[in-house]
């Protein structure tokens, strides 16, 4: 992956936390805020390297 | 019936996941199989017959307005909301998760919210992790580096899809006509792998080389990505051109299975080219290198072999290129070598005690076998500690089934529960239990108080019954005689 690639990526992540925490605040759990942190996940399992996760992974 | 898996992983766990959904279509003739993959990896569903339509996650387009000067996340969430919308409108009967990830449970759990139609890791109404059922729990708990899991990735997927696998479903479906640059017989010889602690350095591969044509006169053919062509271009300079040829980087994923399907045998580390000589039936010399399971993701070709080795520097060239030349003369292995073998573990070999000692216990967990008797006094010692804590826990449960207050009881509850983690840390013989345990916590779902009271009690009373049954095994155990295990 492109460092500027994976700088642009580490910086939407952060923006993406910020703005899952928000929304949960606000709004509760509910299906908006959940596509927001599915993102935010998604975003964080392609920083590493684009294919994110081994099956061997943890979660929670 | 149409059924959604989802499989986000890297290419290997897609390989590994072949059999099992070829497994599903076999029990389900008429199910219409829908996959989902990363695009990245798309190329490794390549051939899978039984899948009706794959389906890539558009993270290119998801991600377009993040990786740009001005980050726009509400277009990002809109795309993604729209993807999810479209995928909705084809009404899955079942979702499958096969990718155990954050991301993917919440994927499963924003296509089927009830949940009642996942297999595989979800979320719960407010947003915890759901495991709701049985092989997901025992993944979550004992499969993974450091983890007593013998079970192979690719039967767990199978249960995971409600079918156990047979020798018919590990095939490679439907192969690209490729022809390989040399006739028959060749070794195809993996350079690199997934990780790089799991890879083997040039100069190994050079002395294994040099060492291996003194004993065979077989020719080899390496492959790998091109990342990993600086590896092969080092390995040629060093090696005589009519031995060795060099296709790094030069074959795709399904040429590279055609490549396998030719070849004699394939060596190299655990990784997605091994995982297609599994359904190539193609036998592996697998180098196990590092921190990683073979039993878990290694090869199952019958007649295959791993070595393995903590690093590099434990796995000297000669033995490798040993057992290379003995496998494609197909004499027996040397001692220490582990073989595969049919059914589930697929592997037989040598194990530390204390590793037999994790796995003994947890097939009594899980399976109903006998438990093992310890191997050391360190487990005794934890044994007292944990029948302790549990009678304090199971105190502070009984006094909120008595009426008692959670804010008084919870504070006491969580300081048991920090213990037992403890134990679990300290003296690893209990893991196996005690990861057991905290996984069956975090299943309970939410429910009034009384329902989580309630199967709270019966988590406890469970574990009770395993310290009891090594208090029973303790009290007819000679004193001061250390245990051995049977």
């Amino acid at each position: 992956m492109a460092q500027d690639l994976e700088k642009y990526l580490k910086d939407a992540l952060k923006r993406l936390e910020k703005a899952s925490q928000e929304l949960l605040k606000t709004q509760g759990f509910n299906e908006e805020t959940e596509t927001l942190k599915l993102l935010t996940e998604l975003v964080r399992e392609q920083v590493p390297h684009e294919d994110s996760h081994s099956a061997i992974g943890k979660t929670r | 019936m149409k059924i959604l898996i989802l499989q986000l992983a890297r290419l290997g766990d897609i390989y590994l996941s072949r059999p099992a959904i070829q497994a599903l279509k076999r029990a389900n003739p008429q199910a219409q199989i829908t996959l989902l993959t990363r695009p990245k990896f798309r190329a490794a569903a390549s051939g899978l017959e039984a899948v009706h339509e794959i389906i890539e996650l558009p993270t290119h387009d998801l991600f377009a307005p993040l990786v740009q000067d001005i980050m726009d996340v509400p277009a990002a969430h809109a795309r993604l909301s729209e993807f999810i919308r479209e995928l909705k409108t084809k009404n899955f009967d079942q979702i499958i998760n096969l990718s155990f990830s954050p991301a993917s449970s919440h994927l499963a759990h924003l296509l089927q919210p009830d949940g009642e139609k996942v297999r595989g890791y979800t979320r719960t109404p407010d947003g915890f992790l759901s495991i709701p059922d049985d092989m997901s729990a025992y993944f979550y708990a004992q499969v993974g580096p450091g983890k007593p899991n013998r079970y192979h990735l690719a039967e767990i997927f199978g249960t995971l899809c409600g079918v156990d696998l047979t020798e018919a479903d590990w095939h490679a479906g439907k192969m690209e006509n490729y022809v390989a640059p040399m006739k028959s017989p060749f070794i195809v010889c993996h350079i690199g792998a997934s990780e790089e602690q799991k890879a083997l350095s040039a100069e190994k591969w050079i002395s294994t080389f040099g060492h291996f044509r003194s004993l065979n006169a077989t020719p080899i053919v390496l492959i790998g990505s091109e990342a990993e062509s600086a590896i092969a271009d080092t390995i040629m300079s060093s090696s005589p051109t009519n031995s060795i040829v060099n296709l790094v980087g030069k074959t795709t994923l399904p040429q590279t299975m055609a490549l396998l399907r030719q070849s004699v045998m394939l060596v190299g580390a655990d990784s997605a080219p091994m995982h297609m000589a599994s359904l190539t039936k193609t036998r592996c010399l697998n180098l196990s290198v590092g921190r990683v399971n073979f039993w878990e993701t290694g090869p199952r070709a019958m007649g295959s072999w791993v070595l393995r080795a903590n690093s590099e520097g434990d796995l000297p060239s000669d033995r490798v290129s040993r057992a290379m030349a003995a496998m494609v003369e197909k004499l027996r292995p040397e001692l220490g070598i582990i073989t595969v073998q049919e059914g589930a573990p697929s592997y037989s070999g040598l194990f530390p005690k204390e590793a037999e000692f994790h796995w003994k216990l947890t097939q009594a967990v899980y399976q109903g076998s006998d438990f093992p008797h310890p191997i050391n006094d360190g487990f005794w010692q934890a044994h007292e500690q944990l029948v302790q804590i549990n009678h304090f826990i199971m105190e502070q449960l009984q006094a909120l089934q008595d009426g008692a207050r959670l804010e008084e009881k919870a504070g006491f509850i969580d300081r048991g529960e920090e213990v037992i983690a403890a134990v679990a840390k300290l003296v690893p013989a209990w893991g196996p239990v005690i990861r057991w345990y905290q996984t069956e916590k975090i299943r309970i779902g939410p429910g009034n108080a009384q329902q989580v009271l309630n199967r709270t009690c019966e988590i406890q009373l469970l574990l009770q019954q395993v310290l009891d049954l090594y208090s029973e095994m303790k009290s007819i155990q000679a004193p001061g005689v250390e245990s051995e295990a049977p």
